[in-house]
């Protein structure tokens, strides 16, 4: 399941892969759920995000694909109905935009605003050490079927996310953000698998290399 | 002269310097004293504002720490960290420690910069905007379709652009390079998770006490970090203790005063020791022993309370440290007085100092003829430096004409079998009147020097002065380069006729800079949180313009969007959430209280650099001193560039280059008065000197040890005292118990400088080490040399006119 909370997450908590091993021994009394996990070196998979604004009548549906890989970060590639893609790496977050020379790769400024939400991002990587100290977590079900709530216990964070939602069952199936400002996002994953795959060109450059 | 009137003059000294002392005791206390080496300078070299700024700059730096508690996981890190500034924190010495971010902290800055967001663009942002029209509705897009927080925006209600949270973004990247996670300010170190503490000293007194009491609050929070990270382990796994990174200046001046307690205690005891062994062992008595030193400590009791009162309560550090050092000279005046003691005559105190009172005071009188070329340079620290030395060298030999009859009246002779050894000791030295051997060996002698001369290179860096600790350096050099930090030492000062042209340049110079260095450091300035008006005018008009420009961002976002009314209520936020934020309302809002010391502000009376603002170049800035220049000539008249650090270099190359000039001056003084005292003797009394320079030099060109001024203050040191030896022999020539005597205090008054100041030659600091091996060498040689310029009564030294 862990291989799932880290696809879900765009999981700049990879950075830190290795040393977390023990982190996650240590929290699997705190959460019985996330404590049975193990990453595969490189997953992928499909998804639909859908986007409830406040002030818009319809829901914005976005779908693409994603891919992480331990250790380099996630790529997250929305084909429809625009283009946009990101990398988010131990380095920061990358806007991925197509160029002359293949890709080009500008940084997404993290600062202080930025980082509430690239903590949550590195919450849902399945570090369940630090799931505690930042959130209130709740859990439900069993491992078959099971769920998440957690609630920023941040202030800052609150002013921007008010709870995370996360269900699934072998693997995540469905993530909810509610933001403060009332603005919903639902993402649904598909087409999950790891495979063991050489990277391309594209993806290599993506995590900057 | 009478004994009444001895008696009486001798009360009345008594008398001064008992006021002395009591002026010392109420007001030493209260006195300001000065320690910035830019206080030694004349007045004008200085520009005001540039030093206002400076000095507000470092007091600011000086207090401030960051202390990066690594571990191999974040959580270890965390408890390790909080552990720390806990620790600090509850030590009483900080006025503020952060490890945890405030709760207010980041909320605060949303609420400040609501009002004006649609003012506020990155430079990313600004330059997307310029070069593509489609630019504000790609930026929207991303704020809809990818998942929240990955596009930077805070959200499509307030931020429909991204365009505030990523300008907001980037004015944190600005403030550190450190991450926000978790509630703490984290980065990376080696592939280690590192959690930082930020701190700022309270205020505290001056001297050790305080000093002592930082230092343990220091040690103490590192021993807190660590027990914490080992009793947060579950098991028995062996994980590496939290490693500390230190920056800040802080550290180095605890460092300093660490290791200059521990040269205290160390090269101080045992100079300390072997100078009282010394003395008890030739003198056979404390008393004697006192009297030796006893002109020194009035010398610069005196000199000292005529420093304090000329200087209205104002004393300058510098100039007290180096005066002392030269009144040590004085402590010939008490040697040769006691050197008496090996004599063969019967004790008698008067009498002694009826024999020696000529050389003494001819020793006083060149040697405060030559410390009057201090004088002759107007720099106000030389000056007072003057003051103090020719004030101490006199108060000690009124010390000893005036109490010494008295003090010195009854002593007991040294036993015979050593009055002999020290006789057949002044026999055995070789001298130069003797034959060619001794010659060749000064000429020798005068060679090395000449060739060691020839290797000196000259070095003021001020870094000298600082006892340089690898692993410090090491610690910060890491810092630097995960961190984007202020430098400290060097900064921009950006002035113009008001706040939106200083703005305006700092600008400019920003840009300059980012262009320069593009490898990253984003430096902090006013213009970062709070942009010119004419800048967030043009960014609020950009995008007003790409809303509706060309490229018709808001219908197009409307159509898509299904919702009509949207391009209106965007068209609507864009003007109303724009209004310039100005440098006064960030000034009143406590978003700006890490930031105001860049705030130099207005200058009564206007004029084109009525008002300026500090910019701290970041340590990770690779440019040199001349890169800075130009970039801050390329911004505007009003920036000039500032390097503390060079400042003072510089300020020490000037002292040292007026030194230089002093010391020749004061040879040439004490030369020409040589030669009228002594006639034809003359060159034997300036040359123990002379060789003693010389040599002093010529080691620090064999040591590569560089001359800066504090060689040369040792080098005015051997001038006084070896000029002092060569007149001591040429005024004893009447007997050999009279040159046996002489030849004494010469022995002692050169053997307890060399163990007072000579043994700094094995200091850790630079320039302390140069300063001792000066004096040593240099006095060595004077000591040595000047009883071989030795002559008998009668006899005249050959190849001189006859003068006399």
């Amino acid at each position: 399941m862990k291989r799932i909370l880290a696809a879900l997450c765009l999981g700049a908590a990879l950075q830190a892969a290795e040393g977390q091993v023990a982190a996650q021994g240590q929290a699997a009394q705190a959460a019985p759920i996330t404590g049975r996990l193990a990453a595969p070196p490189v997953l992928s998979g499909n998804f639909v995000q859908e986007k409830t604004i406040v002030g818009l009548k319809k829901p914005l549906v976005s779908r693409g694909d994603f891919l992480v890989v331990r250790g380099k970060g996630v790529i997250w590639r929305t084909r429809k109905p625009v283009s946009a893609a990101v990398s988010v790496t131990p380095k920061g977050i990358w806007s991925l935009k197509p160029s002359a020379s293949g890709l080009k790769r500008e940084a997404v400024h993290q600062g202080d605003l930025g980082l509430a939400m690239d903590m949550i991002q590195k919450v849902l990587s399945g570090d369940p050490a630090s799931l505690a100290g930042t959130f209130d977590v709740k859990e439900a079900g069993t491992a078959a079927a099971w769920s998440l709530d957690l609630r920023p216990l941040d202030p800052v964070v609150h002013r921007v996310i008010s709870s995370i939602r996360l269900e699934g069952g072998k693997y995540v199936d469905r993530v909810e953000y509610a933001e403060a400002n009332g603005d919903k996002t639902r993402i649904g994953f598909s087409a999950v698998a790891d495979s063991a795959g050489e990277l391309g060109a594209w993806q290599a450059a993506a995590f900057g290399e | 002269m009478g004994s009444g009137i001895r008696k009486a003059l001798a009360l009345a000294w008594a008398l001064i310097i008992l006021a002395c002392g009591a002026y010392l005791a109420w007001r030493l206390p209260s006195a300001s004293i000065e320690s910035s080496i830019f206080a030694l300078l004349p007045e004008r070299e200085r520009d005001p504002s540039v030093r206002e700024a400076g000095s507000a700059l470092r007091t600011e730096l000086e207090r401030r720490f960051l202390v990066l508690v690594a571990a191999p996981s974040s959580g270890e890190a965390t408890r390790a960290a909080e552990a720390y500034a806990d620790a600090l924190r509850k030590s009483g010495t900080m006025r503020e420690v952060l490890c945890a971010v405030p709760e207010s902290g980041a909320g605060r800055m949303l609420d400040f910069y609501e009002p004006h967001r649609f003012a506020l663009l990155s430079a990313e942002d600004r330059l997307a905007l310029e070069r593509d029209s489609n630019g504000l509705y790609e930026a929207a897009q991303r704020t809809l379709y990818l998942p929240p927080g990955v596009s930077g925006s805070l959200g499509f209600g307030k931020d429909p652009f991204g365009t505030w949270g990523r300008w907001l973004a980037s004015r944190s990247a600005a403030g550190a390079g450190l991450a926000l996670e978790h509630g703490h300010l984290a980065a990376v170190v080696d592939g280690e998770p590192a959690i930082a503490v930020l701190g700022t000293l309270g205020p505290r007194g001056r001297g050790s006490e305080a000093q002592d009491r930082l230092a343990a609050a220091f040690d103490g929070a590192a021993a807190a970090a660590e027990s914490s990270a080992a009793s947060g382990r579950d098991d028995a796994e062996t994980s590496a203790r939290p490693t500390l990174l230190r920056s800040g200046f802080v550290f180095h001046e605890l460092l300093a005063a660490r290791q200059a307690h521990r040269e205290m205690t160390s090269i101080g005891t045992v100079s300390a020791v072997l100078l009282l062994v010394l003395m008890l062992l030739a003198f056979r008595g404390i008393r004697p022993t006192l009297l030796g030193f006893l002109p020194v400590v009035i010398g610069c009791l005196a000199a000292t309370a005529l420093l304090l009162l000329t200087g209205g309560g104002k004393v300058h550090l510098i100039a007290m440290v180096f005066g002392s050092t030269i009144v040590g000279v004085a402590e010939d005046y008490g040697m040769l007085f006691i050197a008496g003691l090996y004599e063969d005559k019967p004790w008698d105190g008067r009498r002694r100092l009826l024999d020696v009172q000529r050389s003494i005071f001819l020793g006083l009188l060149t040697s405060v003829m030559g410390y009057l070329a201090l004088f002759f340079v107007p720099i106000p620290g030389l000056r007072q430096i003057g003051l103090f030395s020719i004030a101490g060298l006199v108060a000690s030999w009124a010390t000893v004409m005036l109490w010494y009859p008295w003090l010195g009246a009854r002593l007991k002779p040294v036993s015979a079998g050593v009055r002999h050894a020290a006789g057949a000791i002044e026999r055995g030295w070789p001298k130069v009147r003797e034959g060619y051997a001794t010659r060749l060996i000064l000429l020798g002698l005068l060679g090395l020097s000449a060739w060691g001369c020839a290797r000196m290179r000259v070095d003021d860096d001020v870094r000298l002065l600082y006892a340089h600790d690898e692993r410090l350096q090491r610690e910060q050099d890491k810092i630097g380069s995960v961190l984007r930090l202020p430098g400290g030492s060097r900064f921009f000062l950006v002035r113009g006729r008001h706040e939106q042209e200083a703005l305006e340049r700092e600008e400019k110079l920003l840009a300059a800079l980012a262009a320069a260095d593009p490898a990253g450091a984003t430096a902090v300035a006013v213009s970062v949180f709070v942009p010119s008006r004419a800048r967030q005018e043009s960014d609020a008009a950009l995008l007003r313009s790409s809303l509706d420009g060309a490229a018709r961002a808001g219908k197009r976002l409307a159509d898509d969007l299904g919702a009509p009314e949207l391009a209106d209520s965007l068209r609507l936020a864009l003007r109303r959430e724009s209004r310039p934020v100005t440098v006064a309302e960030w000034l009143a809002d406590p978003v700006s209280t890490p930031f105001r010391y860049l705030v130099r502000g207005a200058r009564e009376g206007g004029g084109a650099d009525a008002y300026a603002t500090v910019v701290p170049v970041p340590a990770a800035v690779r440019l040199d001193l001349a890169g800075l220049r130009a970039l801050a000539q390329g911004a505007g008249p009003g920036v000039v560039v500032v390097d503390q650090i060079q400042e003072v270099t510089d300020t020490l190359a000037f002292l040292r280059r007026h030194l230089v000039w002093v010391l020749c001056i004061g040879s040439g003084i004490v030369l020409g008065a040589l030669i009228l005292l002594f006639r034809n003797r003359a060159w034997g009394a300036a040359a123990p000197a002379a060789l003693g320079v010389a040599a002093g030099l010529g080691s620090l060109g064999w040591s590569g040890l560089p001359v800066n001024l504090f060689a040369l203050l040792a080098l005015a040191l051997i001038l006084g005292m070896g000029i002092d030896y060569g007149i001591f022999v040429q005024e004893s020539r009447r007997d050999g118990a009279a040159r046996a005597a002489a030849l004494v205090a010469i022995n002692m008054g050169a053997a307890s400088n060399m163990l007072a100041f000579g043994m700094l030659v094995f200091s850790t600091t630079p320039a302390l080490r140069a300063f001792g091996l000066v004096l040593a060498v240099g006095l060595g040689v004077a000591w040595l040399t000047a009883p071989c310029f030795a002559v008998l009564p009668g006899e005249e030294p050959e190849g001189m006119g006859h003068g006399a």
